[in-house]
C-alpha cells in the first residue's frame, strides 16, 4: 500500500488568504485572523441561516493553515513559488547544533519515561525524584531558547512582509526554521507535561 | 416536512436525570411534568404486566424491585457486552464483544430502547405543556463520547419519535445557558461537567456570540454514581445494596450542606430497626479518589488549549456532583480560582440545549457554537499502528482528505479500518469501523482512490471516497464495528477487562509480587540514601515489614503478600518523604 498525504482540505486546491479575506502576506496579525475566522465561520456554520458544511469546512481548513507561521508560511510558497517547496534547502548550522543538543534530551527523556513506567510504588517513584527535577528545569530551559528561536524568526518574517516577493528564497528558508522550531517546541511542550503530570498519577 | 411547524425542543438524556426545553418569547424555558418536576429520573421499571413506567414512579421501584428496574442505562449506549462493569441490579445479555442488551421479563431491549421510553416520557411532558406536537429535537450527550455512542444516542431519539436536529456536547451547552446573556463579551472560560455517570472539562472561548470550544476532555465512566457505589461497598448495615443506595445518595446530598448525618431505615428487610451514620470526613475519605481523577483531564484540557488557568474568565461549575464541597474544593485547587455557581447545575445542560434548539429554528440569532471532535480520528496503518487523520479537538464540521493507491497492478480492492482514540497503536483504539475501497483496474500506483473523511456538526462521522480517474464519487458505507465481533474486539476487551482472568487469585498474587519485587530493592536503595535520617523505632519498623514481605512471598500466599506490601508501602512513606526532600533541597542547592 502506498499512500500519500495531502492537507487537510479536499481536493488540494485553494487559496487560504482568499477564504479568510486575508492579503498574501507572511505575517498576519493573531488577533485580527481569528476575528475574521469567527465572523466568517460563523455565518458559513450550517447552524447559520443560508450557511452548509462544506463551507464552514473551507474556512475551518484556511484557519488551521493560516494560524500556525510555519504552515502559512508553506502555504504561500505553495501559492507563489512552489519550485522553492520541492528544493531541499541546506539546514543552518545553529539549527543543526540546536537540533543535536535537543535530541539528546529527547533521549534522556524516553530513558526516564521507561524507568518511571517501572516505578510504581511510592517509593520506587520518589527515588526518581531527584531526576524528575533535574529533567523539568533542563525541558523548561530548553523551551525557553526554542521561544527565543521562535520569536527571532517571527521579527525577521515581520520584516519581510514588504520585501518577500522580491526575494522568495528568504521566505523558504524562514518557513523551514519555523517549522522545526514548531514541532521541537510541541514535542517539549508534551514531554515536559508528560513529566509533571507523572508525579499527579502516583 | 411534515414536520416543519411542530417546536424544536431541547433535551439532557442525563445518566441519572433527563430535561426536556423548549424556547418561549426568545427564551429558553424548561417544561416540567404533571407533578410539576423538571426532573425525570432517567429510570424504567418494568411492571409484571401492563405498560413500562419511567421517571419518579420506577426510581422508588429501584429497591424494591431491583431486578425489572433499568437505571444508568447511558452508561450501556453505543458499548459492547462486556467493556463495562455488569454492576446493575437489572440483568445483561448479549455475547461479549456484541452491543449490551437488558434483560427484563424474558424480553431483551436495546440500550437505545430503554433510553427511548424515558425520551417518550419527557416527549409526552412536552406536548402536553405545550399543547402541540413535539417530533425536533437536538439531544445532548457526554463531549467525550464516541462516534458509536452518538449514534446510539441518535437512534434512541428516533425511536422515540424524534427527528433527531443535532447531537451537541453536555459542557458547550452549559457554556450557552451561561453566556446566552453575555453575548457582547469576550472571555475564556471552562466547563467542568460532573454529572452521575460521566465526566467532562472543556475550555471555551466566548467571542461576541461566537462560542468556540478550544478544547475538550472526560471520562465517560466517572462520575457520582462511582461515589455513591464506593459508599454502599463501605456501608456495614445488613440490608440489600439496593436498599444501602437510597440512603447513601440520600446522605451523600445532604452532607453537602451538613458536616454528619443520621438516616433511621425504617424499611429495612432484616425487620430491625437501623441508623445510617455517615459524617463529611468520612464520605470526602472515600469520594476523594475519585474526584481526584478528574484532575488528570482538566490539565490535559488546558494544556491542549495552550493555556493556563490564568488566562481563564470564569469557571464554570456543572452536573449534580458538583454540589459537594469536596468537588469545589479541587476545582478551586486545579484551577487555581473561585468556582462560578451562577448554573443551576441540573439544568444548565438542557436550557443550553434548548438554547442550541432555538438557534437552528431561528429563535436565537448572532449565537454560533464552533464545537471540536473530542477524540483523534484515524486509520490502521502496516504494522497496526494509528496513523492520526483529524487530531482530537480539531473545530467541527471538517474535512481531511487522503489518497490511496493500489500496491500491486490489477489490485481491485483494499480494506481500510477507522479508529477513534489517542493511543499509538491501533489496538488501543476504538475501532469505529472498516470499508472496501474499490479500485479501477490500472497499473501499479495508477489508480488513485481520494478518501475524504467528514465529521459533520453532531460530531459524527462520514466517509466519501472518490476516483481520480473517473472523478466518480460515493459515499462509503462503513460496517460498524458494534455490529461484528471479530477477534480484535475480543482481544480489546481481553486487555481491558480485569475479570479477564479465570483465577483472581492468580492474579492477586502475580499482581502482588511484582509490586513486592519493585519495592523490596527500592527500600535497600533507599535505606542507603536517606536511612540515616530515621529513628531507631522507624528502622525497626520498617525490617519488620520487609520479613513480612519475604515471608509471604516465600508462602506464595496471594492475600498475605498483598497486605505485607500494603503495609511496607505504609511503613515506608516517610522515607519516600525524605527522598523527595533530598531531591529538592540537592536542585535548589545546584
Amino acid at each position: 500500500m502506498e499512500r500519500r498525504n495531502s492537507t487537510l482540505n479536499f481536493p488540494p486546491v485553494s487559496d487560504h488568504f482568499a477564504t479568510l479575506h486575508q492579503p498574501r502576506l507572511p505575517w498576519l496579525e493573531p488577533a485580527a485572523l481569528k476575528e475574521s475566522f469567527h465572523r466568517l465561520g460563523a455565518a458559513a456554520h450550517p447552524d447559520s441561516p443560508g450557511g452548509d458544511a462544506a463551507a464552514f469546512a473551507a474556512i475551518n481548513a484556511a484557519w488551521l493553515v493560516l494560524r500556525d507561521p510555519a504552515a502559512r508560511l508553506r502555504h504561500l510558497l505553495e501559492l507563489q513559488a512552489p519550485a522553492l517547496l520541492a528544493r531541499s534547502a541546506e539546514i543552518p548550522s545553529a539549527l543543526a547544533a540546536m537540533f543535536m543538543q535537543l535530541a539528546a534530551l529527547r533521549r534522556e527523556h524516553e530513558g526516564f519515561r521507561l524507568r518511571a513506567i517501572s516505578a510504581t510504588g511510592p517509593l520506587a517513584t520518589a527515588l526518581l525524584a531527584g531526576e524528575k527535577i533535574a529533567l523539568e528545569r533542563r525541558t523548561a530551559s530548553a523551551l525557553a531558547q526554542l521561544d527565543t528561536a521562535r520569536d527571532a524568526a517571527i521579527a525577521e518574517l515581520q520584516a519581510l512582509d514588504e520585501t518577500w516577493a522580491a526575494t522568495p528564497e528568504s521566505l523558504a528558508a524562514l518557513y523551514q526554521q519555523l517549522s522545526f522550531l514548531g514541532k521541537w517546541s510541541a514535542q517539549f511542550r508534551e514531554a515536559l507535561f508528560e513529566l509533571k503530570s507523572r508525579e499527579i498519577e502516583n | 416536512m411534515k414536520t416543519e411547524n411542530s417546536p424544536l425542543v431541547g433535551i439532557d438524556l442525563g445518566t441519572t436525570h433527563s430535561l426536556i426545553g423548549a424556547m418561549d418569547a426568545g427564551f429558553p424555558v424548561l417544561i416540567a411534568d404533571a407533578d410539576g418536576e423538571r426532573l425525570t429520573p432517567s429510570v424504567v421499571h418494568f411492571p409484571a404486566s401492563g405498560e413500562p413506567i419511567v421517571g419518579r414512579t420506577a426510581e422508588r421501584m429501584r429497591a424494591l424491585d431491583p431486578r425489572h428496574t433499568v437505571y444508568s442505562i447511558k452508561r450501556f449506549i453505543g458499548r459492547r457486552a462486556g467493556e463495562e462493569a455488569d454492576d446493575v441490579s437489572y440483568a445483561l445479555a448479549g455475547a461479549r464483544g456484541t452491543p449490551v442488551r437488558v434483560r427484563v421479563r424474558d424480553r431483551e431491549y436495546s440500550p437505545e430502547e430503554i433510553s427511548a421510553l424515558v425520551l417518550k416520557k419527557i416527549k409526552a411532558d412536552a406536548e402536553r405543556a405545550l399543547g402541540c406536537k413535539v417530533t425536533r429535537a437536538v439531544i445532548t450527550v457526554p463531549a467525550y463520547f464516541h462516534d458509536a455512542q452518538r449514534h446510539a444516542t441518535k437512534t434512541a431519539g428516533e425511536l422515540a419519535g424524534f427527528s433527531v436536529e443535532r447531537i451537541v456536547n453536555e459542557p458547550t451547552a452549559a457554556a450557552l445557558a451561561y453566556g446566552l446573556d453575555k453575548l457582547r463579551d469576550r472571555s475564556k472560560i471552562a466547563v467542568f461537567d460532573l454529572g452521575g455517570g460521566t465526566f467532562d472539562i472543556s475550555i471555551l472561548e466566548l467571542n461576541q456570540g461566537v462560542f468556540q470550544v478550544l478544547a475538550t476532555n472526560g471520562n465517560t465512566r466517572l462520575g457520582g454514581d462511582d461515589i455513591d457505589t464506593a459508599l454502599i461497598a463501605d456501608c456495614q448495615l445488613p440490608i440489600s445494596d439496593w436498599e444501602k443506595r437510597d440512603l447513601v445518595v440520600a446522605a451523600k446530598h445532604r452532607l453537602s450542606e451538613e458536616d454528619a448525618v443520621e438516616i433511621p431505615q425504617p424499611f429495612a428487610s432484616s425487620g430491625a430497626s437501623l441508623v445510617y451514620r455517615l459524617t463529611r470526613a468520612e464520605l470526602e475519605r472515600l469520594a476523594r479518589p475519585i474526584v481526584a481523577r478528574t484532575r488528570a483531564h482538566c490539565l490535559r484540557a488546558l494544556q491542549d488549549a495552550q493555556l493556563t488557568p490564568a488566562d481563564l474568565d470564569e469557571m464554570i461549575l456543572v452536573g449534580g456532583q458538583t454540589r459537594m464541597p469536596l468537588v469545589r474544593e479541587f476545582v478551586r485547587e486545579i484551577f487555581q480560582r473561585e468556582p462560578n455557581v451562577s448554573q443551576n447545575p441540573d439544568e444548565a445542560v438542557a436550557l443550553g440545549a434548548t438554547i442550541q434548539a432555538g438557534i437552528l429554528s431561528g429563535a436565537v440569532h448572532n449565537v454560533v457554537l464552533l464545537d471540536v471532535t473530542p477524540l483523534s480520528l484515524g486509520i490502521e496503518t502496516f504494522g497496526g499502528l494509528m496513523n492520526v487523520i483529524i487530531p482530537r479537538n480539531s473545530t467541527i464540521p471538517i474535512k481531511a482528505g487522503e489518497m490511496f493507491t493500489n500496491a500491486v497492478a490489477g489490485q481491485r480492492a483494499m480494506s481500510l479500518k477507522v479508529l477513534q482514540g489517542e493511543r499509538e497503536l491501533a489496538k488501543d483504539n476504538w475501532p469505529l469501523g472498516h470499508f472496501e475501497l474499490e479500485f479501477e483496474p490500472a497499473p501499479k500506483s495508477q489508480a488513485r482512490v481520494g478518501v475524504q473523511f467528514e465529521i459533520d456538526a453532531n460530531g459524527i462521522l462520514h466517509v466519501l471516497a472518490r476516483d481520480t480517474r473517473s472523478g466518480r464519487e460515493k459515499v462509503v458505507a462503513m460496517t460498524s464495528a458494534l455490529d461484528v465481533s471479530d477477534e480484535a474486539v475480543e482481544k480489546m476487551l481481553e486487555d481491558s477487562l480485569e475479570h479477564a482472568f479465570e483465577d483472581v487469585n492468580d492474579r492477586i498474587f502475580v499482581e502482588a509480587k511484582m509490586k513486592a519485587d519493585e519495592l523490596l530493592p527500592a527500600v535497600r536503595k533507599a535505606l542507603v540514601q536517606v536511612g540515616a535520617q530515621l529513628t531507631g523505632d522507624e528502622h525497626a519498623t520498617i525490617a519488620a515489614r520487609v520479613s513480612d514481605v519475604e515471608r509471604a512471598l516465600a508462602a506464595g500466599a496471594a492475600q498475605p503478600l498483598r497486605a505485607a506490601t500494603a503495609a511496607l508501602d505504609e511503613a515506608t512513606q516517610r522515607l519516600a518523604t525524605l527522598l523527595v526532600e533530598r531531591a529538592l533541597q540537592a536542585s535548589a542547592g545546584g
